[in-house]
């Protein structure tokens, strides 16, 4: 019997009428069907052969309920309604093997093939009943079907003998397929509307009746059974046995499909402008779209979301909770969120039905991010709704190129395109980029004191814990930006992202520079232990006594000096230490020694006890009283370093002349 | 102001408090109720605490036996962070400090202990104080009876009405070499007592006289009273004894010495 025959003229038999009536909005059914053919040969009382061969189909099932036909009683009242349903998509696989022994020659047949394909139902019905008087429901109860579904599989036949030998094998398409043919629910008949036939808009009670009576019952695969849907689902199963020439041949049929509407709608972007805060929250707002008239239960699903460490890089503790989380107080009531052990994820779900929904997320990171989904259960069934930008799912932040940075602090700060964990700040210009913290981390931020700052992927940021409390002097004619830091700001080593994670460039130090050294009492400044960037330098001492006594200038000059010891600028240049002319000992200034080049630079040495000229000889000299408040740029001489070699009064001019390290902006490294 | 009391005996250490303070913000607007959702996992969230006004200490101390000085420096951090463009409005109340300000320890499961009883001997004054980015304020006190070396330390004190508090500075060892400890204490008393300082000197340069500290303060003493030519003498025989060979030179003494050579 083949399936095609399903094209029942039956329907000719109704007085159809050619109206068609489109559901308000697509409604599927959607599930799975699982039927096995088996065809035992020992039971087909066939005296040549044993063996079983097998097939079995696995159907993906999409329908669709495509018309809705009025049924009416003879007073014209509609009763009830046949709900159609057309394929919409279906998909199948199968396998079919076996093997069949003759008796009496040494010779066997054997099965094989594998296929898959679309569309297997060839006509199906649900009925609605909808008067309590139906005169249909002593065969027709509310909810029954009926389905009828088919799919050929083509196979291989081979002749063997029992020593191996093919003796003819035949290719699919010279012997009949392998069917999936069932009808379930037809104890009442499969009456079809098949697509092409016009569509009815109404049948009449006693018409379908006389249908109903036509029985497919002799058919020898039917369903025997009359189905109705449980729980609003078809699910069930069936066996069948041929008969005749087809004994031997059982169909098993298991299927579970369930109705789905064609519920859909949309989840809002989040807000463009908003990036994550510590404590601060955004809403986001989900709904059906309004077209389709139903309201249902949203759920919300936050997931992938960050877990740094504390709230910023440099606060918060080390705790590594979920940095997004549903606030406490909702738009509209709520369930309590779920956090699914294990998982990045958080859900929660609105208490009452409705079009729409809003939910409020807060975080607890300043770099925090994470995804959202949005669902909405109509009819006990969940529908992923649609995110903004296409896709199941949003950003929090928002986060189109998904490296967790929000996109508006890339686009601003001018890195977008750039590694979350790029380091490339090149402001001040110098022989390295980079501050030592990546985009995420400028982005994420730190603690300064009471407040947050987010800082510049561009700019060279440079963290000071300022226990000498006089401030940082010149120090910020460097370029550098600094931010004074709280004792507790940067760890026990100093390092000031210690609660890094993500695209982190690394660990980063922050300065300590106190009045606290033990300096001998000559001494301004000293940088400890050497020279260096701030990974590198322990502490940068001011002598706080030595500045009792020094102008703010000095003091000024003397903080910047050092500091930029810590940021590995150096002199300008030596000198040396000893006795000109029968004095008493100190430092002589050389020619491009410390005391050369830039006199308004920090890091040029303003004094000295002499200085040894162009010429090669010693000179007892008082220097002018100047302290520098630059980081100079270039190595040329200024005032008593600058002009051609001369004498003056005595003495060799230029004093130093030109610097020979020099352009101290450029020598700035912060790692 | 002079108080001889406190340094009547062979000069108390002083206690340098240092106490820089910052201006906290207040906390951004827009926060939401989280008590509502999931337990707040593992993470301890907000636990800055909150003060106007932040505050360091530096200890100064003298010779065993000597007290100590604390100077408790205070500054507006957000100024100099460029958070802010308008400094804090300061006011002290000498009374209040008096009545107020506390030693404390640190224990060491990180908890405060009451210190010793310190007296203030210099506040700021002329209130309230418009706080600008280079404003250090400060409040001296003085501690006679000092906490072991190594001990974790910090002040907190009445400000504006508040209270602030230092951040945590770990006692200092105090000096062993006899010459070690007259430096030390000549430190201290060139920050506020130049007359004394002239003594402690003497007996520096008597007791080590190849040691540069001992001229070096005796010129700081001879300059303080006048004595242009006596402090020249003074720093320039620093100056021969002054260590060679270290990365920085002694730019101070240059400094005094050129001042005084270039002053009419
Ligand atoms: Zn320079
Ligand atoms: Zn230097």
């Amino acid at each position: 019997m083949a399936a095609g025959l399903a094209a029942a003229t039956l329907l000719a038999l109704v007085p159809w009428r050619p109206t068609a009536q489109a559901p308000a909005r697509p409604v599927h059914w959607e599930g799975t069907i699982t039927s096995v053919v088996t065809e035992d040969f020992a039971r087909q009382q066939n005296p040549f052969a044993d063996g079983v061969w097998t097939a079995t189909f696995q159907v993906r099932a999409k329908w669709l309920e495509k018309q809705r036909i009025d049924v009416k009683d003879p007073g014209g009242r509609t009763t009830g309604q046949m709900v159609m349903l057309v394929d919409d998509g279906s998909s199948w696989t199968a396998e079919a093997s076996g093997v069949a022994v003759t008796r009496r020659r040494p010779e066997r047949l054997q099965l094989s093939g594998s296929g898959s394909g679309g569309s297997v139902l060839q006509a199906g019905w649900v009925y609605q009943s909808m008067a309590d008087d139906d005169p249909l429901q002593d065969i027709l109860p509310t909810g029954s079907y009926a389905l009828w579904t088919a799919a050929d599989l083509q196979v291989l036949h081979t002749f063997t003998a029992t020593d191996g030998t093919v003796i003819l094998q035949r290719s699919p398409g010279e012997v009949p397929p392998q069917q999936m043919i069932n009808a379930f629910g037809t104890r009442l008949p499969v009456f079809f509307w098949n697509g092409q036939t016009p569509v009815p808009a109404a049948i009449d009670t006693t018409g379908l009746r006389r249908l109903m009576a036509n029985s497919l019952a002799d058919y020898p695969y039917a369903d025997l059974e009359r189905r109705t849907l449980m729980d609003g689902r078809m699910q069930g199963s069936f066996e069948a046995r041929g008969r005749a020439s087809e004994a031997g041949v059982t169909r098993k049929v298991t299927w579970d499909l369930h109705r789905r509407l064609g519920i859909t709608g949309t989840l809002d972007a989040v807000d463009a402008a908003w990036r994550p805060r510590l404590a601060e929250e955004v809403t986001l707002r989900a709904a059906i779209d309004p077209g389709l008239g139903v309201t249902g239960r949203f759920r919300f699903t936050l997931f992938d979301v960050s877990r740094e460490k504390g709230y910023a890089l440099n606060a918060g503790g080390n705790g590594t909770g979920l940095d997004l989380r549903f606030s406490g107080a909702q738009p509209q009531p709520m369930s309590r969120p779920v956090e699914p052990p294990g998982s990045n994820s958080l859900v929660i779900e609105t208490s009452d039905a409705a079009t729409s929904a809003s939910v409020a997320i807060a975080a607890f990171d300043y770099g925090a991010s994470g995804r959202l989904k949005a669902e909405v259960m109509v009819d006990g069934e969940w529908y992923l709704l649609d995110a903004a930008g296409g896709g199941s799912s949003i950003t929090v932040p928002l986060d189109a190129n998904s490296n967790r940075i929000w996109d508006g602090w890339e686009q601003n700060a001018g890195v977008w395109g750039q590694a979350a964990s790029a380091d490339q700040d090149d402001e001040p210009a110098g022989e390295n980029r980079g501050d030592g913290f990546s985009n995420f981390e400028e982005y994420r931020g730190f603690m300064v004191g009471s407040d947050w700052v987010t800082t510049s992927p561009k700019h060279k940021e440079l963290f000071i814990y300022d226990a000498y409390a006089r401030g940082l002097g010149y120090f910020s004619a460097s370029g550098v930006l600094t931010y004074t830091i709280q004792q507790t700001q940067y760890d026990a080593s100093r390092v000031v992202n210690f609660n890094r994670g993500y695209a982190s460039a690394g660990a980063q130090k922050g300065l300590l520079l106190t009045g606290d050294c033990g300096l001998d009492e000559t001494t301004a400044g000293e940088v400890f232990p050497d020279v260096g960037t701030p990974n590198n330098v322990d502490k940068v001492c001011i002598n706080s006594a030595v500045m009792r006594t020094a102008s703010s200038d000095e003091e000024a000059n003397t903080i910047a000096h050092e500091l930029g010891h810590a940021v590995s600028v150096e002199h300008h240049g030596d000198y040396d230490e000893g006795a000109c002319n029968g004095g008493d000992d100190g430092v002589i200034a050389t020619w491009g020694g410390a005391t050369s080049g830039h006199r308004g630079c920090v890091m040029a040495y303003s004094d000295a006890a002499y200085y040894r000229g162009w010429d090669g000889r010693c000179y007892a000299w008082t220097f002018p009283a100047e302290f520098g408040d630059q980081f100079c740029t270039s190595k040329a001489g200024t005032s008593i370093n600058s002009g051609a070699r001369r004498m003056e009064d005595g003495h060799p001019m230029p004093v130093s002349g030109s610097s020979t390290a020099g352009n101290c902006q450029h020598q700035v490294r912060l790692k | 102001m002079k108080r001889p009391g406190i340094y009547g005996l062979a000069l108390a250490g002083l206690l340098v408090v240092s106490v820089a303070a910052w201006w906290y913000v207040s906390r951004p607007a827009g926060r939401v109720d989280l008590g509502g959702g999931v337990e707040p996992v593992q993470q301890a969230e907000p636990a800055q605490p909150v003060e106007p006004l932040m505050a360091r200490l530096a200890i100064e101390t003298g010779a065993p036996g000597d007290e100590a000085l604390g100077i408790v420096s205070l500054f507006d951090g957000r100024l100099r962070n460029r958070i802010t463009a308008e400094g804090a409005l300061v006011s002290f109340s000498r009374s209040q400090l008096d009545a107020g300000i506390r030693v404390e320890f640190e224990r060491p499961d990180g908890a405060a202990t009451a210190g010793p009883a310190v007296s203030v001997v210099r506040a700021p004054e002329g209130t309230p104080i418009r706080m600008e980015a280079s404003t250090t304020l400060e409040v001296w006190i003085v501690m006679t009876t000092l906490p072991p070396a190594g001990q974790r330390v910090r002040v907190s004190l009445p400000v504006s009405g508040r209270s602030v508090t230092t951040d945590w500075v770990m006692m200092p060892a105090l000096p062993g070499a006899p010459a070690d400890q007259l430096a030390a204490r000549a430190r201290l008393q060139q920050m506020r007592e130049a007359d004394t300082l002239a003594a402690t000197a003497d007996a520096l340069v008597a007791l080590a006289p190849l040691d540069a500290r001992g001229y070096y303060y005796r010129g700081l003493a001879l300059e303080s009273r006048g004595d242009r030519a006596g402090a020249i003498a003074a720093y320039e025989a620093a100056l021969e004894r002054t260590p060679n060979n270290r990365r920085e030179p002694p730019s101070a003494l240059y400094r005094r010495l050129a001042g005084l050579r270039r002053a009419p």
